[in-house]
């Protein structure tokens, strides 16, 4: 476990080193300047350019990325440009809102995985769970995103359609509006939390669901296939607990890896997702922040969000190690 | 099961119970904003949609009229200007207070001004000509200027202008301080800045003018306008002050209606120097044929919008002979073919309005009609401040709509055409419409300074360096009965005045 441990904080470092690499890059190759985002169309060139030198963006790339990777070690991720705030700060303010939509996606979404990989296995007619999947894993997510809030807000009014509450000046001390209406005992903030939860939450776990429900199905059809389930139903047990009991523990691994890797593709989602619900988050940060060219903000989102993928693979392989102890950290 | 039902009923009747409830009925405005606010400092940011929160919050000495390019007073209740144009003495209105119980008085605008005026102060160039500012008694704020500037009250009163920040509040925080929070003298106080989230005014119980009609305004951060349409159906906001999709005004949903005002927003083109474009007079004529806005204008905005007279906003200025563009398009098609064919790109900023781009796809297609091979390129966000870097790559032609500083004329010429302009993105150089533009600064007579500047916009496109398409309107969509929005033409569209704002009754 040490080594294993030992290792994954190499990688953890090694990962977060190369987003660094990259993002500096990207900053070197676009025709980008944040002075003049910041400063405004008019503004007289002197002004940019002391701007500008305020930035350090007149020194080379080589010396600015040297520069960051001090503070960085420091704990300092520098100020945005756009918002004037420490890049630490903006990301406590936008990292809870983050974290719970993406918890209750992954909750959702798992949920979500193992109704379809069960139905595609007990329902006899699993043919059209299978296309129910497939389409619902084509729409593009900003049109199934556009469709939730068009049905379940405009048209029947079930559930809100953006932002995160419905309750004016709610604060409190994790920044998790669910958390917090319990720790505070304010269930009309948990049920409008929760309630403004769900269609973001909903848009996020579809491609999730679809992916991670495909593999647990191919992965359970595989399983159910092997001598010990067959002796499981000769013994008389029903294929329900046949399932249960046998099958969902020794298919667990290949779609855990799945859910780790949808972690990924989640992120990229985040940003369509958090603008199209106006879901104030690191998505949303990220989007307006890519748009003013904030290099420290983009670069403090993508290490946030590179070691949140990183950590939670890690989880993923503990939990795979739990699932088949044939399997090694 | 029951265990299940019970609290799920519960929240579901708590998050009903959250739910607010229309905003006219509480005297609320909800207004979305689709960029979020970098900073509310009035003296360090170049804000977009939150002028209309920072202009309700603090005040300047004067400002533009609603509807017009007209300056009145603002917390200057009156103003005279020496004969030799470098000095203005202002005179404060009486009462007026900061929301923190300040007077405003004349060393609160001397604090300001200075402020302004800092070297750490992005925005300090809107004062660049002022060498000194006096406060000869509480009422009284006396600018001298380095040279007569025509344009000084325009300055003044531009949206990015030099407001009155409580000395207090200067005082008593660092500079940082002011990027969310504020201490004006506005109808409205900043009460809530939540970032990303929602930002929240209220009203200012002893503003020295008007009252204002709402209590409240919201301001929730909505970025995707899909979302806001749908909230503006549903009655969740009030208004969408802006990108509301051009095609669709025509046939608005019932309960919703439009506000059209005029805007200094100006859809032109840049050309490249050095492009046949520029440097051939025939193959010119040719593709201004093409792309006669008279053509297109009104398929993109409706009505919404006016073929352009010259180089400046029609609010601006407007030239006894207003740009022509030919009409034949057999000889056009005829000049490419002699030509032996012409290649030509059209780029744009990927930051840019869905009509840009309708505009620049529109144009290709007309290009195509008299044999010239047109291409569109999306440029990356913030890559055409970099094309004069890279020109040998740059579009032979790059719209853009843009609104200047303000309403006078230099601040369009100094900033997009002029050689060395900020904005003259291509490099375009032009010395003998420098010379009209440069002489033009210091003209008082309104109507001699206009024909100078029409003069050099005539020069600036006969010469192939720019071509103007078309003046775009301010468009608000809003419920049905908001009135009296306050738009004024300087202002980026879509900035309504909460001060003035108001149902009908």
């Amino acid at each position: 476990m040490t080594g294993y441990l030992l290792r994954r904080a190499l990688g953890f470092v090694l990962v977060l080193w190369m987003v660094t690499v990259i993002v500096f890059a990207l900053q070197a190759i676009i025709p980008a300047d944040p002075a003049r985002a910041i400063t405004g169309p008019a503004a007289p060139a002197e002004t940019v350019e002391r701007v500008r030198g305020q930035l350090g963006l007149n020194d080379p790339i080589p010396q600015q990325y040297v520069r960051f990777l001090g503070n960085l070690a420091r704990g300092d991720l520098g100020t945005s440009v756009r918002t004037r705030q420490p890049v630490a700060d903006d990301l406590r303010r936008y990292l809870p809102a983050t974290l719970e939509l993406v918890g209750a996606a992954m909750i959702l979404g798992t949920a979500l995985a193992l109704v379809l990989a069960l139905a595609q296995m007990l329902l006899a007619r699993s043919g059209a769970v299978r296309m129910t999947m497939l389409a619902a894993g084509s729409v593009p997510i900003f049109l199934s995103a556009m469709l939730l809030i068009y049905l379940f807000w405009f048209s029947l009014d079930w559930l809100p359609g953006a932002g995160r509450i419905g309750i004016r000046r709610f604060e409190g001390p994790t920044g998790s509006m669910v958390i917090d209406g319990i720790l505070l005992g304010r269930p009309d903030v948990v049920g409008s939390a929760l309630a403004h939860l769900v269609l973001p939450a909903l848009a996020l776990a579809l491609p999730l669901a679809v992916a991670v429900g495909r593999s647990l199905a191919s992965a359970l059809h595989d399983v159910l296939r092997q001598p010990y389930a067959e002796t499981a139903r000769g013994k008389g047990l029903p294929e329900y607990r046949v399932v249960l009991r046998h099958g969902l523990r020794n298919a667990a691994s290949p779609p855990l890896s799945m859910l780790g890797l949808q972690l990924g593709l989640m992120f990229g989602n985040l940003l369509i997702v958090e603008r199209t619900f106006a879901w104030p988050g690191l998505g949303l940060y990220m989007v307006q922040s890519l748009a003013s060219s904030d290099l420290p903000a983009v670069l403090g989102v993508a290490l946030t969000f590179g070691a949140v993928y990183i950590l939670f693979n890690m989880a993923v392989e503990i939990v795979q190690t739990l699932a088949d102890p044939r399997m090694k950290l | 099961m029951t265990a299940f039902t019970i609290p799920f009923g519960r929240i579901v009747a708590a998050s009903l119970l959250a739910v607010p409830l229309p905003a006219a009925a509480q005297n609320v405005l909800r207004v979305p904003f689709s960029i979020d606010i970098g900073s509310f400092d009035p003296d360090n940011a170049f804000e977009t949609q939150a002028l209309s929160a920072i202009n309700n919050v603090y005040e300047g000495l004067v400002e533009y009229i609603p509807g017009s390019t007209d300056i009145g007073p603002a917390l200057a209740e009156s103003w005279t200007i020496s004969d030799d144009g470098l000095t203005y003495i202002f005179d404060l209105v009486d009462g007026a207070t900061f929301h923190d119980g300040t007077p405003v008085d004349s060393a609160a605008v001397l604090a300001s001004m200075e402020r302004r005026g800092s070297e750490t102060m992005m925005l300090n160039y809107f004062l660049w000509n002022v060498t000194g500012i006096e406060a000869p008694d509480g009422d009284t704020v006396v600018f001298t200027l380095g040279m007569p500037q025509p344009s000084f009250l325009d300055y003044l009163s531009s949206p990015w202008g030099p407001k009155v920040i409580s000395p207090a509040a200067i005082e008593g925080n660092p500079p940082e301080w002011f990027a969310e929070n504020a201490v004006g003298s506005g109808p409205f106080r900043l009460t809530e800045f939540n970032r990303g989230q929602q930002y929240v005014l209220e009203k200012f119980e002893d503003y020295h003018g008007e009252e204002p009609y709402f209590d409240v305004v919201e301001i929730p951060v909505i970025p995707d306008i899909g979302q806001q349409i749908l909230q503006l159906r549903a009655g969740d906001i009030d208004a969408v002050p802006t990108n509301y999709p051009w095609a669709q005004l025509a046939a608005l949903p019932p309960g919703l209606e439009l506000t059209a005002a005029p805007s200094m927003a100006l859809l032109f083109g840049y050309v490249k120097p050095g492009s046949p474009l520029a440097e051939d007079a025939d193959l010119r004529a040719a593709v201004m044929t093409a792309l006669d806005p008279d053509i297109w204008v009104e398929d993109i905005y409706g009505p919404y919008a006016t073929p352009a007279l010259s180089l400046f906003p029609a609010t601006m200025l407007t030239p006894e002979t207003p740009v022509d563009f030919p009409s034949d398009m057999a000889s056009a098609a005829a000049a490419v073919t002699a030509a032996g064919g012409l290649s030509l790109t059209i780029g744009y900023g990927s930051e840019g309005a869905d009509d840009v781009d309708q505009a620049a796809d529109i144009m290709a297609a007309q290009l195509a009609a008299i044999g010239v091979d047109a291409e569109v390129v999306v440029l990356p966000a913030g890559a055409v401040y970099g094309l004069q870097e890279a020109m040998d790559t740059a579009p032979d032609i790059v719209l853009t709509r843009s609104v200047p500083d303000a309403a006078h004329p230099e601040t369009q010429a100094g900033v997009f055409y002029t050689t060395g302009a900020i904005l003259n993105l291509m490099g375009a150089s032009l010395p003998e419409a420098d010379e009209i533009a440069n002489g033009a600064f210091g003209i008082t007579d309104i109507a001699a300074r206009d024909a100078a500047y029409a003069e050099a916009s005539d020069l600036w496109i006969e010469a192939g360096l720019f071509l103007p398409f078309a003046d775009v309107q301010d468009v608000v969509v809003h419920a049905e009965g908001l009135t009296d929005l306050g738009l004024r033409p300087v202002f980026l569209p879509g900035n309504i005045d909460f001060g003035t704002v108001r149902f009908e009754e």
